[in-house]
């Protein structure tokens, strides 16, 4: 038991290791182009993975995450175009942003559940755009605010080029980030929102503050996904409605499906194949759009567990049709040292 | 003044679209918990091959048939083909159905390109009527005439026959009518069938106002979400009397202050929803 | 004396215009194993759903060891040691058993809503998780997904994640629903080993499970107490029998304790 633990533990120090690992030299092999691609994929990936605390662990379908995305963004916008806040203190101020916005709209929307919540998310989110969208003066409005400088981490400053400058310190937050939020899925926490996704009220029913958690879990969901939008918006040098857009937030949920909802590196492997099939696919075809669309509805019907379960489901099929070949189709819901277990346990009792 | 009959006209006749392409989603949403995303497309697709009809025949009455059917036929196929297994995983309803739309969306544009296409109304709709002291266009009010009736249709199906009432039972209970041995797989079959047909009349009947180009699909069915929020999951006189707010409310703003018509149809949306959150004549789950 | 484990002053329940529950009056004693019984449709769960706090009480007071806990959310009800069990098992069916016991024991073990803590490091609680696990015969599906479980199974994970908090009063609805008949006996003698400084409350509609385990019995009639004494005399009462033990007993396992 201890043995198996420790051997599963230890395979996904190595897996995260040899992962940092490949990141770490990734600019000292791949052109700038892929490289500002694979930027975009970290920054998508925190962002998915805020997402998939409320989606996938706590059950909560947001379709108006891109709120906190957006916000981050425009705190980033505006404090280093109006202000000159340096890099570091601008994402703290809009991590802090994307904490207050979901304090003050937690309330609301938490009222609901299940396909109200999912509208009440898109129509907060549209409000907001709505809001970008008219405050021109401030916001820029539908031109966004252009030409935001992009931070760089001094000590690599003439050593390596400007993309790989910026790939590191992206790398080095969204590194961070993703270890903080290992934390918190492996935290009481982190089973608590299982527990309210699974039943709600069986959590309460064992004493668990459920609508504070869920509160929590919704700043906290906020937070990530905030600082997510504001290293986009230095990504990009530029921040625009675009990125408080009700279409981003969609994304970012088909990555957390297709990757795999309620697992944890599940979102990041989404946000890896919307953006290369995105990117890579419009680079030969003019039809992306439908290719992606094709994804969505195989991953659904082939993969509803998402990509991160291809290994198992591939082992599935394999030994299924092993078993079938003599005795015809059988439904078998647990594997067969499962059942054992159940019988050996009923035996006992 | 601005409200005069005219933007009343343009206004009801906006909302006898919304309420063709929200009903369908509407019931199916609270009868199955359904979120169908793919709605817009349903509306697109029904205006392009509206559009191609009358380009060819030159019947208007046929292309809004053929709107129609072609809508219906996507839908029994997003139904048969997908929906069936989906049952209450609105997670992979949603990126299902936001992959059709996707599909629909480029393949419209591969065939009908990018440009807004635009369907003249028939010869004796053409033209404009006085009402009230004011010009207002004849199709727009043939459009408030044809949703009122399919209006006044939909609520009797579905407020006063016996297949109806499976159909509210399933929305308040649907366990309950299960137990009572009605197939509510096939009821919910027929009204997602039918309710991609309406939007699919509503999208042909619609070109010659709204025009049809990509990005219909996603306005049409932001707008129908609200009104189905609004109106409350499952309800059919709420769809209608959301329709006509959101329409009317969209209208006005547009007069006013056009660039804050999107905004301000939103804003209603979730001011309704924080102070009631099962929408204006919605149930209280 | 010491305060009432549970007294109910007054208690009505009104959903949509309709009395669900209507005056109740109740004291059950610390020890005391009490089954509420009563025809289908008397309130019976709702009156459980009202002492645990899953519904408010539209009238009247709720006190739990002499402290009035009507105004508490569930979840605070947890405090003073109140837990209670659901006819369809309250378990979480996609976590593993070990788990679901491990959820119970975190319960503000950690700072923070729990996000001050690691569960694999908490070492303390592994163990204790091991130990309610050994306890109630669980070890060997303890990594098994609760769905996969028989249904006696689901409930023997419900009652250990329950008894890992450690209740005073414990309320038990239907937890005899879904066992087999030869499942019984063995499980009226796992009740009967409940330690004597827990309180029971129980709803059955299993009169072998009632009447060889409850020290008083209590009848709901149409939302109210039809009557409440020994299971003697509830036996003897004839306005129970004509309302209720008769049909009861000729639909149901009817063998006098």
């Amino acid at each position: 038991m201890m043995m198996v633990e420790f051997l599963r533990q230890g395979r996904s120090i190595v897996f995260v290791v040899a992962l940092l690992a490949a990141l770490a030299v990734a600019p000292a092999v791949l052109p700038t182009y892929p490289l500002s691609v694979l930027t975009e994929i970290l920054i998508f990936t925190l962002f998915a993975m805020s997402l998939n605390l409320l989606l996938g662990y706590a059950g909560l379908p947001s379709l108006g995450h891109s709120a906190f995305f957006g916000t981050g963004g425009y705190v980033v916008g505006l404090l280093a175009k109006y202000y000159g806040t340096p890099a570091a203190a601008a994402l703290l101020i809009a991590v802090v942003a994307g904490v207050v916005l979901a304090l003050i709209t937690g309330p609301f929307v938490l009222r609901t559940h299940g396909a109200y919540f999912l509208i009440l998310t898109l129509s907060l989110t549209q409000v907001l755009f709505g809001i970008v969208w008219l405050w021109r003066n401030v916001t820029g409005g539908d031109d966004g605010l252009p030409g935001i400088p992009t931070p760089k981490l001094p000590f690599l400053i003439g050593r390596v080029s400007d993309t790989a400058n910026f790939y590191y310190l992206a790398l080095v937050i969204v590194a961070v980030a993703v270890a903080s939020l290992g934390w918190i899925v492996r935290s009481p926490f982190g089973l608590a929102l299982i527990g309210i996704r699974e039943n709600e009220r069986y959590l309460e029913g064992l004493g668990y503050p459920t609508w504070t958690i869920k509160y929590a879990a919704y700043a906290i969901a906020g937070a990530y996904a905030a600082l997510a939008g504001g290293l986009f918006a230095y990504f990009k040098g530029f921040v625009g409605p675009g990125q408080i857009s009700w279409l981003l937030a969609g994304e970012a949920m088909v990555m957390v499906i297709v990757g795999g909802a309620g697992t944890f590196w599940g979102p990041a492997l989404g946000s890896v194949l919307v953006l290369l099939l995105r990117y890579e696919v419009s680079a030969f075809t003019q039809r992306w759009v439908m290719i992606l669309g094709i994804v969505f509805i195989l991953t659904v019907l082939l993969l509803p567990e998402g990509f991160i379960r291809l290994p198992k489901r591939l082992r599935d099929i394999r030994s299924r049709l092993r078993r079938e070949a003599p005795t015809g189709p059988t439904v078998a819901p647990v594997g067969r040292s499962q059942e054992r277990a159940v019988e050996r346990a009923i035996e006992r009792s | 003044m601005p409200v005069n009959a005219a933007s009343l006209v343009i206004g009801l006749s906006y909302a006898s679209l919304l309420f063709l392409v929200a009903v369908g989603l509407s019931v199916v949403f609270g009868l199955m918990r359904f979120i169908n995303l793919a709605t817009g497309s349903l509306y697109l697709i029904g205006g392009y091959i509206g559009w191609s009809v009358a380009r060819s025949t030159g019947n208007f009455l046929l292309a809004v048939l053929a709107g129609g059917v072609a809508a219906l036929l996507l839908g029994i196929l997003i139904e048969r083909g997908f929906l069936a297994r989906l049952h209450r995983k609105e997670l992979l309803q949603v990126c299902l159905t936001l992959g059709v739309a996707y599909i629909v969306q480029d393949v419209t544009r591969w065939i009908w390109g990018g440009d807004p296409l635009r369907l003249r109304p028939p010869e004796m709709l053409r033209g404009s009527l006085e009402l009230f002291g004011s010009v207002v266009p004849t199709y727009r009010v043939f459009l408030i005439g044809v949703g009122a009736v399919l209006a006044v249709l939909v609520w009797y199906v579905l407020e006063r026959t016996k297949w109806g009432a499976y159909v509210r039972a399933g929305v308040d209970d649907i366990e309950m009518v299960e137990c009572l041995g009605v197939n509510v797989r096939r009821v919910f079959a027929i009204v997602f069938m039918l309710g991609a047909l309406l939007s699919g009349i509503g999208g042909a009947l619609g070109t010659p106002v709204t025009g049809v180009a990509p990005g219909t699909d996603v306005q049409l069915l932001l707008m129908a979400l609200i009104v189905v929020v609004l109106g409350g999951l499952g309800s059919v006189s709420g769809a209608i009397v959301a329709s006509v707010i959101v329409a009317m409310v969209d209208t006005v703003v547009r007069t006013f202050w056009p660039q804050a018509s999107f905004f301000a149809v939103w804003a209603l949306a979730a001011l309704v929803l924080i102070v009631r959150p099962q929408g204006l004549l919605g149930r209280a789950s | 004396m010491a305060a009432p484990a549970l007294q109910l002053e007054h208690v009505s329940k009104i959903i949509g215009g309709l009395t669900i529950l209507e005056d109740i009056a109740l004291t059950v004693q610390p020890g005391e194993r009490r089954a509420i019984i009563g025809p289908n449709g008397a309130g019976k769960t709702t009156l459980l759903n009202v002492i645990a706090g899953f519904l408010p009480a539209t009238r009247g007071r709720v006190l739990v060891f002499g402290r009035d806990v009507t105004k508490l959310p569930a979840h605070r009800r947890v405090d003073v040691g109140l837990l209670k069990t659901n006819q369809q098992p309250a378990v979480f069916h996609e976590l593993t058993t070990r788990q679901n016991v491990l959820i119970a024991l975190l319960r503000g073990r950690h700072p923070l809503l729990g996000l001050g803590g690691l569960i694999d490091r908490d070492r303390e609680v592994q163990r204790e998780a091991e130990r309610v696990l050994d306890e109630w015969g669980l070890l060997d599906v303890s990594d098994i997904e609760v769905r996969h479980l028989p249904h006696g199974f689901q409930r023997r994970v419900e009652l250990a994640a329950r008894f890992a908090l450690r209740p005073k009063l414990l309320l038990l609805d239907e937890p005899a629903a879904g066992l087999a008949v030869d499942e019984i006996p063995a499980f009226i003698e796992r009740l009967k080993q409940l330690p004597r400084d827990m309180t029971v409350v129980l709803v059955e509609h299993s009169m072998r499970v009632v009447f060889s385990f409850a020290d008083r019995i209590t009848v709901l009639h149409h939302g109210a107490v039809l009557a409440d004494g020994t299971p003697e005399e509830i036996q003897r009462n004839e306005d129970v029998q004509a309302a209720y033990l008769a049909g009861a007993m000729r639909g149901r396992d009817a063998r006098s304790p």
